[in-house]
């Protein structure tokens, strides 16, 4: 109950994106083989409370747990299918893995170098040469 | 007994190996990791941007696995990154291959800071042309930042959005500009090995080979050319004769059962820190302070390259998540020493992709997004519109940034960690901030809406140079210009430890030639060696 209110806190969703609550995001954080021994530390030092105040205090008091906290819930919030779809929806991106398919891109265009190539050295040379 | 016995088969081991055995020498390589599988890589699963933050972790002490050693790293500015495995940390490599320039080898008599190597670009010129043959670059001659080379293996890579609109940017700036020279596929090259397709992220592991690692390239080959490699196997100390001319390594094997193994020259690879931690460790009544280490230079001058970061966010998007992430084009207007700039020596521009939401999120190239009710909004305005800046600056020798042994960690075995003791000087940090003003003028002129910079990447201590130095005095380095030690003739030392000066680029393909050469040299005066009895 309060990883889940924690969680609403941290990413409280908006017209685009959905809460973490409304995410697989709470219940795959506390199996995470690395990020659930995150999740203990922080809501010990929330103890008065869940509330966009109580969370940066214990940010501020405690930031390298806060920190590890915070990789594993935007880990798993933005590999969430729901967020993955929302994202899609949003931009455009292909939420896929990169491979096997990988991304078209237009080949290199050798005229761009028309400037550069024209431009006298840039580099110092050796000043003389030592043989071994 | 072996002729050649190499610790480490990361780049420089594997460059080594092969050249070695390519000449009839009977070569072993003790690697404490082991061979990666590309049959499952990270980038063909949905969750793929976690590995980033777990199993390919680029710092050691964060990804814990099976082969790596801690680092004691408390005291250091800067956070190392590595990898443990056959291929070393190119597994993890963005696969940049700049060549230093001729001037980086006379810091002393051109700038009066640093010291000159004992060799001089030329010197190595023919080891990068093969390495590059070996490794497959691609990229364009004619690079007026550069003396003439031959002709790439591959042409560029694609330079995507950012990268164009950047080159124009340059370009009106009158600021040099070229497509960087990477070790990565462009079209198919080397035995069972495509074309990048452009997936974007090669430090999760390329399936398609594209990518450059010395797995893919140089193990093939050297293990057809005879060489025994030996995994799981994790060197603890190079031992030594009563003249203390090295005998073998001993090393733990698979079991964790202590192996010793002996050959007529010892060669160490196993990069900046693991080498200098390996000669820490082997200490015997000649070498009381650790192998060839009189003049208690072993571990100090430990360099990297501080790298400032400026990040820019267009209203456009930049689709940097297409592309090998870490690669496209790079400025080196900047490079050479100008005093009015106010410090010595300079510093290169590369422009880097973007990263997926994972990593838009949780930071890297920006600081970590906000939580709460701002994420969102953070979120939709950065993702996909941003292409970055690196500032790399040239890092000087300093005795006082060292590897020494951990008195706080230990491995899985029990044996002392490296401990890395590193400050950045006030020069190099007039360098970035002079870097991250121009790159912001880049961007600036390029159309950005909004630029960020960070003056130091804490997380990115992947150059891992200086901590056993080339040098002609015996009394002020550990190897002579041949990559051998002063005081252990057939002591040889592969990896970017050697390294007298930095330069301002990514090291590796520089760490290779001068493996080659050692190799080169270490056949050509073997005879005259004196091999322990
Ligand atoms: C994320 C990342 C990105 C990078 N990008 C670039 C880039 O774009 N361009 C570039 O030039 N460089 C890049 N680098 C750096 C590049 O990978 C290194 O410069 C290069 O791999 C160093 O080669 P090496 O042979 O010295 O050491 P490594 O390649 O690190 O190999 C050392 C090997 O020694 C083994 N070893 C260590 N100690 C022992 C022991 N006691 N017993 C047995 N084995 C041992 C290790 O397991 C390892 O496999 C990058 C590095 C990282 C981590």
């Amino acid at each position: 109950m309060s990883l889940t209110a924690l969680l609403d806190v941290l990413l409280p969703g908006d017209g685009d994106f959905p809460a973490a609550s409304a995410t697989t995001l709470p219940s795959r954080l506390s199996a995470h083989p690395r990020f659930a021994n995150t999740v203990p530390p922080v809501l010990a030092a929330l103890s008065d409370g869940i509330t966009p105040d109580t969370v940066r205090r214990a940010e501020r008091d405690h930031p390298a747990a806060f920190a590890a906290l915070l990789t594993g819930v935007y880990s798993l919030y933005y590999t969430d299918p729901g967020v993955a779809a929302a994202l899609a929806r949003l931009t455009g991106y292909q939420t896929r893995p990169p491979q096997p398919e990988g991304y078209d891109l237009p080949a290199f265009d050798p005229a761009l170098l028309a400037i550069p190539a024209a431009r006298a050295p840039l580099y110092r040379p050796t000043p003389e040469v030592i043989d071994d | 007994m072996d002729d050649v016995l190499i610790v480490g088969a990361g780049a420089s081991g594997a460059a080594a190996a092969w050249r070695l055995a390519r000449a009839g020498l009977r070569v072993t390589c003790l690697e404490q990791g082991d061979w990666v599988s590309y049959a499952d890589t990270p980038s063909l699963h949905p969750e793929w941007e976690i590995a980033r933050q777990t199993t390919h972790h680029p710092n050691p002490n964060q990804r814990q696995g099976a082969a790596d050693y801690p680092i004691d790293d408390a005291d250091a500015a800067i956070k190392p990154f590595l990898y443990n495995a056959v291929g070393g940390s190119t597994i993890l490599w963005g696969a940049h291959f700049p060549r230093f320039r001729p001037s980086d080898f006379r810091t002393r008599t051109l700038d009066g800071v640093g010291d000159d190597w004992p060799i001089t670009y030329e010197d190595l010129a023919p080891f990068y042309e093969e390495n590059d043959r070996m490794m497959g670059v691609a990229g364009l001659q004619g690079d007026p930042g550069n003396p003439p080379r031959g002709p790439r293996q591959m042409p560029p890579i694609p330079l995507g959005r950012a990268g164009e609109r950047m080159a124009a940017a340059f370009d009106r700036l009158g600021w040099h500009w070229w497509p960087a020279d990477v070790a990565i596929n462009s079209i198919p090259y080397g035995a069972g090995r495509g074309a990048c397709n452009n997936c974007g992220p090669c430090d999760l592991g390329c399936p398609v080979k594209a990518r450059s690692s010395a797995d893919v390239t140089y193990w093939p080959q050297a293990l057809a050319a005879g060489v025994r490699l030996i995994t799981h196997a994790t060197a603890f100390e190079v031992e030594t004769d009563a003249q203390g001319r090295a005998t073998g390594v001993a090393y733990f094997d698979r079991e964790g059962v202590v192996q010793r193994h002996k050959a007529a020259v010892v060669a160490l690879a196993a990069n900046g820190v693991g080498t200098a931690r390996l000669m820490l460790l082997s200490t015997s009544k000649r070498f009381p302070n650790g192998l060839a280490n009189d003049t208690d230079l072993v571990g100090r001058r430990l360099m990297h390259h501080p790298t400032g970061l400026v990040t820019a966010r267009f209203d456009e998007a930049m689709e940097g998540q297409k592309g090998p992430f870490a690669v496209s084009i790079l400025s080196q207007q900047f490079y050479e020493s100008d005093p009015s700039r106010g410090f010595d020596r300079g510093y290169q521009m590369q422009l880097i992709r973007s990263d997926g939401p994972v990593g838009t999120a949780c930071g890297g190239y920006l600081p970590r997004l906000p939580w709460g009710a701002d994420h969102h909004a953070a979120f939709r305005r950065t993702f996909g519109h941003t292409a970055s800046l690196t500032v790399t600056t040239e890092d000087l020798p300093r005795l006082e940034n060292r590897v020494t042994l951990s008195s706080m960690l230990t491995d899985k075995h029990g044996i002392p960690a490296p401990k890395m003791t590193y400050s950045l000087d006030d020069n190099t940090r007039r360098m970035i901030a002079h870097g991250i003003a121009n790159a912001s003028r880049a961007f600036g002129e390029a159309g950005a809406v909004e630029v960020v910079a960070q003056d130091l990447l804490v997380h990115a201590g992947f150059h891992l140079l200086g901590t056993a130095c080339m040098g002609a005095d015996p009394g002020a380095s550990v190897v002579n210009a041949t990559s051998r030690a002063h005081l252990v003739p057939n002591l040889v030392i592969l990896d970017g430890s050697v390294f007298t000066t930095a330069a301002a680029l990514n090291p590796t393909s520089t760490l290779q030639a001068l493996a080659l050469r050692a190799a080169d040299c270490l056949i050509r005066d073997r005879a005259s060696i004196g091999v322990a009895a």
